[in-house]
């Protein structure tokens, strides 16, 4: 049974091409969320097996959602993985403090995508 | 007193005893002799011994004995013929005796007397004469003591000039005893100059009589040099032979010796005249140089021999040389015995090739007899001006800088604090002089301040040293430290001199500078990200049997590729205008033709959206950059059409400036002619039906990356850098670029331009 994972990310191009590189290549069922907080309502709702959350985001940005998603009972348990176009030292540092499983960044290689995902979902294929 | 009385009553004494005696022997001798002869003799021995008078006492007593006693015939108190006869024979011949032994008896007392007076004279005579005696001999004493031991030197020589006499003085300068020069020729005891000198000397003293202030080199006993100077004379005998010399000889070696201190001084006086640095010049009454020493003679660059007897003014340069010579006139006339030149200003001096230099100059009074010497002593002080003149320029430079400059002891005592010291810490010189360094210091810092204390005693500076340091009221500010070494003239470290650049713009500047390359990098990141994405699930062959799917991602890949490069051109031309690379040339423009062309542009834009675009055209000339100013207007118009809703409408004009409050709303009635207006500016407006800029952004849009909405640069296809690359455009045009807004009714951007001189007069 393959895998749901919500993408939750501000340009609607670049969901569209993520979404193409987990369905096709990482076989799992992509939900999309173009904003902060329609993605913490999905991740609510449909109840995904794993997030890939973009960092840089209008409105409620990356961070607050993960926080929030982290707060919340229901979406607790949800593994998830940043990514990101803010890719200096620093950032990476703070980031690996929030208790993500991984963090991807931007551009990302879309052939190496879903594998990384997987691996850092510690999903097995 | 009792002795005189004695004297005077033992006579009348002896004359009434020898009466008495003469009237017992009468009357025991009565039968055998003449009772009158006893009487007689009674009266010659009282007269004899005592004198006439006794004498006459004897005979009177001697009468009355006669005449009561010895003759009984006659009755008691009667005198008969007879015996008054023989009693008056009787008086007559005692009184005779009385007279004859009494006048015996003085003359003999006489005698004794003058007797006695003439040994008396010749007891005196005698004294005076052992006196007179005496006198004598002491006076030869005192004269042979007076020529021995007087202080200076007696001889006298012979015809042969051997010594004849010499006293013990000079024997004692000699160390010889009389013996041993007496007879020996004084030439012997002389050195060899002068024996010669008295050997001509010798022959012409003893034919002139006497010579004066000869001096001579006397060789002593034990060798040593006795210098004495001789003056004598010559004694001759009745038939004018040469008897001897009378020398007197003084010891003048004492007179030598002071002499000589006296030149050595002089001599070293004129030395030190000659080894000081400072002129030294002399001039005499008429100011003509009388002295000019080798100090001056570098000073000048003229020598001494040039100078000497020239008038001073050929040292002092022409404009000033009448108040010079006043000056020395007025000061060698007064009181003053010196006095420090230059008060009213400075002195200078003209050296031998006309060059000029200031000087520092004492003036002094010397009265040499009639003569009233004015010395100078004069410095050349061109050196230290010099160095005064770049200390000024250091401390002006201290003072102007816009770092903090300040200096403080080993012991971090602070001793100097410029202007930005004030202005960077807080506090005043006068407050922070004189405190410790740490009043500036975070206390979490104080042991690096410690530390680099112990750095500048070795001799070490720390440079660019970036830290914080608190201010006066308390708070924090980031300063670049540079720390130095101060050392002494002799090159003993006594500080440190500290330089706080603020560095809190720098830093701001750097963030800035950071977060930009941050920001750009994530903005070129984005589509980078869809581009990379889209092309590599098309290589991947993903999408081979899904031809919609390819050609959507061909699309994302084609409309990515178009923002980044929207992207890298607005970043390029933004850097650009920021650095100034990107000079427009401004040139006189039309206004109408301007927004002609943009509008042309926008059009079909606008049209895609369904807006209707109005332009109020005005023609007037403005100095522009019509590239840069369609850019402007394009990009104006591109964020009016993209915030408004289908259907809207978009309006473009021109105005003069003065008319900034007439409100634009339609096409009618607002077009004007611009000669009618004597302004300098020229004011565009695009405005909108749009959504509005909340009231706290109508200043940060135009920031770069400031969008009002993040998403607004991916739904929209903005940069983020449009209005920032306007504002830039318009302050290169001495425009002004601002908006306002109203939320829910729409915007308006304004810009001024300036316009061309001709017209607007």
């Amino acid at each position: 049974m393959s895998k749901r994972i919500l993408v939750i990310d501000d340009e609607s191009l670049i969901l569209e091409v993520i979404q193409g590189c987990l369905e096709e290549l990482g076989e799992m069922e992509v939900l999309t969320a173009e904003s902060g907080l329609a993605g913490l309502q999905m991740a609510q709702t449909k109840r995904p097996d794993g997030i890939l959350l973009d960092v840089s985001m209008p409105g409620m940005d990356g961070l607050e959602v993960l926080r929030r998603l982290q707060d919340h009972e229901t979406t607790r348990s949800i593994p998830i993985v940043l990514l990101t176009a803010r890719v200096q030292p620093e950032d990476r540092a703070k980031f690996a403090k929030t208790g993500v499983a991984g963090v991807i960044l931007k551009p990302f290689d879309p052939i190496a995508l879903a594998d990384q995902v997987a691996e850092a979902l510690g999903w097995k294929r | 007193m009792g002795d005189t009385i004695y004297r005077q009553v033992m006579p009348y004494g002896v004359a009434a005893a020898s009466t008495a005696i003469a009237l017992l022997l009468s009357l025991w001798l009565e039968p055998f002799s003449s009772e009158v002869a006893l009487f007689y003799l009674a009266i010659a021995l009282t007269a004899s011994y005592g004198g006439i008078y006794p004498g006459f006492l004897t005979l009177v007593l001697s009468s009355l004995a006669l005449y009561y006693v010895l003759i009984p015939s006659v009755p008691r108190f009667a005198v008969d013929a007879n015996s008054g006869m023989e009693l008056a024979v009787f008086a007559l011949v005692g009184g005779l005796i009385a007279l004859l032994n009494g006048n015996l008896q003085a003359s003999k007392y006489r005698a004794e007397q003058l007797e006695l007076q003439l040994q008396e004279m010749n007891q005196s005579l005698e004294k005076q004469v052992q006196s007179r005696t005496d006198d004598l001999k002491y006076g030869a004493d005192e004269i042979q003591d007076l020529y021995e031991n007087a202080p200076c030197g007696y001889h006298s020589l012979d015809n042969e000039g051997r010594i004849v006499r010499i006293n013990d003085t000079e024997l004692r300068w000699l160390g010889y005893e009389r013996s041993e020069l007496l007879g020996r020729p004084f030439a012997q005891l002389l050195t060899p100059q002068s024996v010669q000198r008295f050997q001509e000397c010798f022959p012409r003293f003893k034919k002139t009589g006497f010579v004066n202030d000869l001096e001579f080199e006397i060789i002593c006993k034990d060798e040593s040099l006795l210098l004495v100077n001789l003056n004598s004379t010559a004694i001759y005998d009745e038939s004018g032979q040469y008897v001897m010399s009378r020398s007197t000889l003084f010891d003048i070696r004492d007179r030598k010796r002071a002499e000589a201190a006296l030149t050595a001084s002089q001599a070293r006086f004129a030395g030190i005249l000659d080894i000081a640095n400072d002129a030294i010049i002399s001039i005499d009454a008429q100011q003509n140089i009388t002295l000019f020493n080798k100090g001056a003679e570098k000073v000048f660059g003229y020598s001494a021999t040039e100078v000497m007897g020239q008038p001073l003014t050929l040292l002092l340069p022409k404009r000033s040389s009448n108040v010079h010579q006043r000056y020395v006139s007025e000061f060698a006339q007064s009181t003053e015995i010196a006095r420090q030149m230059g008060e009213r200003g400075e002195i200078s001096g003209r050296r031998k090739d006309g060059s000029e230099f200031p000087a520092e100059a004492s003036i002094s009074r010397l009265e040499l007899g009639d003569e009233r010497v004015v010395t100078a002593i004069l410095r050349d002080i061109s050196d230290r001006k010099q160095a005064e003149a770049a200390q000024a320029r250091l401390a002006a430079i201290v003072a102007s800088s816009q770092d903090a400059i300040i200096s403080k002891t080993l012991e971090g005592v602070i001793v100097s604090w410029n202007a930005s010291a004030e202005n960077l810490f807080g506090y005043s010189a006068a407050e922070a002089i004189g405190q410790p360094i740490a009043i500036l210091i975070p206390p979490d810092q104080l042991h690096v301040e410690t530390r680099f204390l112990s750095l500048i005693r070795q001799g070490e500076s720390i440079q660019q040293y970036e830290t914080v340091r608190r201010r006066k009221d308390g708070t924090f500010v980031d300063i670049s430290l540079t720390l130095s070494p101060v050392r002494d003239a002799k090159g003993t470290i006594v500080g440190a001199s500290k330089i706080a650049r603020d560095i809190t713009e720098q830093r701001t500047l750097d963030r800035m500078k950071n977060e930009f390359i941050s920001i750009v990098s994530h903005e070129l990141r984005t589509p980078l990200t869809a581009i990379r994405g889209s092309l590599g699930l098309i290589l991947r062959g993903v999408y081979d049997k899904k031809p919609e799917k390819k050609h959507r991602m061909i699309e994302i890949a084609a409309q990515e590729s178009n923002r980044l490069v929207r992207l890298v051109n607005d970043i390029l031309d933004l850097q650009r205008l920021e650095s100034g690379q990107m000079k427009l040339a401004l040139e006189a423009c039309d206004t109408a033709a301007l927004m002609q062309q943009s509008a042309d542009a926008m059009r079909a834009y606008a049209e895609e959206h369904q807006l209707q675009l109005i332009v109020i055209p005005l023609s007037v000339s403005v100095w522009a950059a019509p590239d840069a100013i369609i850019q402007t207007l394009t990009n104006l118009l591109s964020n009016a059409i993209k915030f408004s809703q289908p259907g809207g409408k978009i309006w473009l004009s021109v105005d003069l400036e003065d008319r900034a409050e007439q409100p634009v709303d339609n096409a009618s009635g607002l077009t004007k002619k611009a000669a009618d207006c004597p302004l300098t500016r020229v004011r565009f407006a695009i405005t909108d039906q749009g959504r509005g800029i909340p009231s706290d952004k109508l200043e940060t849009v135009f920031e770069r990356f400031q969008q009002v909405d993040a998403s607004d640069s991916r739904d929209k296809g903005g940069t983020g850098l449009g209005l920032a690359i306007c504002q830039k455009i318009i302050e290169q045009h001495n425009g002004r670029i601002w908006v306002e807004s109203a939320l829910g009714e729409g915007s308006t951007f304004y810009f001024t331009l300036p316009i061309v001189e001709e017209q607007a007069g």
